[in-house]
């Protein structure tokens, strides 16, 4: 991919998700961009206005969130970039039904990225949602 | 070693372990000072023997279990692979939970860094969520039930 499709990734987390900014949205990612992850709900899973209300769910809830990128892996020819991160911030807004804790979380995930054509057509999220209800207090269990 | 064949070695690693149950073949795949980065699992070790536990119950849990590869690539000495498991609970008790008869499907993606031909580091993601929303104990609706029989693709 291009050094401006391979910084699409980037710019999604820094632009759109840390900088609270939904415009990049339809700057990056294509018409009929899909997320893959199962723990979303079907409704911010398609299309550009369903990511926008995914995004803007998660920096309500985290307004200091901060994504690190600890392990980048770009395709020299194909469509892929992964990137492997770790979320932080502090729960100071209402989260869906959750009101906020106050708590500071860090949780790691990954990122697949598929790029058509300079946008994103498909993000695959993979990510230990089940970790961070327990470091809210949502779910009870024996996690570290 | 080329990215196909770091891809090859991915390949028959996921086919020997998680389909064919050969554990006792690790070594023919991984370094023994494997590096990983994992989710801490509720009642598995840390680590690369947290590794080994988690196939071995879910070998034991699921004996038809398999991994189907849904996407896998790669760049420089690093492959990334898209999976999915699914297999009938049939077999032992999994996590506390007691075989359902029921398929479980889970989802995850897993970047290898292979050097001297064997794995030398890992990352991975799981979805946990959906493993426990398929024993009933995170809520879950009849759709999220449906989706998560589909795998990725839902």
């Amino acid at each position: 991919m291009t050094p401006e499709e391979a910084n699409l990734g980037h710019r999604s987390h820094k632009e759109w998700l840390e900088g609270h900014n939904p415009a990049i949205v339809d700057e990056i990612y294509a018409a009929d961009c899909v997320i893959y992850g199962n723990h979303m709900p079907r409704a911010i899973r398609f299309g550009r206005e369903g990511f926008k209300a995914y995004g803007l769910g998660l920096y309500t809830a985290f307004p200091d969130m901060k994504i690190r990128h600890d392990v980048v892996v770009t395709e020299a020819e194909g469509p892929y970039q992964m990137i492997y991160w770790t979320f932080s911030g502090t729960h100071t807004g209402p989260m869906g039904g959750i009101p906020p804790t106050g708590k500071k979380v860090s949780m790691s995930g990954i990122d697949v990225f598929r790029v058509v054509d300079g946008k994103i057509k498909e993000l695959y999220l993979a990510q230990d949602s089940f970790m961070l209800m327990q470091q809210l207090g949502v779910i009870q269990g024996q996690g570290r | 070693m080329s990215v196909q064949e770091n891809k090859d070695l991915v390949r028959r690693y996921s086919d020997a372990i998680w389909n064919k149950g050969e554990l006792q073949r690790e070594s023919d795949y991984v370094a023994s000072d494997v590096i990983v980065h994992a989710p801490q699992v509720p009642g598995l070790p840390d680590g690369a023997p947290g590794i080994t536990a988690f196939t071995a119950a879910f070998r034991a849990a699921m004996p038809d279990l398999h991994l189907t590869q849904d996407s896998l690539f790669g760049s420089e000495d690093k492959v990334v692979q898209i999976w999915t498991t699914r297999g009938i609970h049939s077999g032992e008790a999994l996590f506390g939970f007691p075989a359902s008869g029921n398929e479980l499907v889970l989802t995850g993606v897993t970047v290898f860094r292979i050097a001297n031909g064997r794995i030398a580091e890992r990352w991975g993601t799981l979805d946990l969520m959906g493993l426990m929303q398929q024993f009933g104990v995170a809520p879950a609706t009849s759709e999220d039930l449906l989706d998560l029989r589909k795998g990725w693709y839902m």
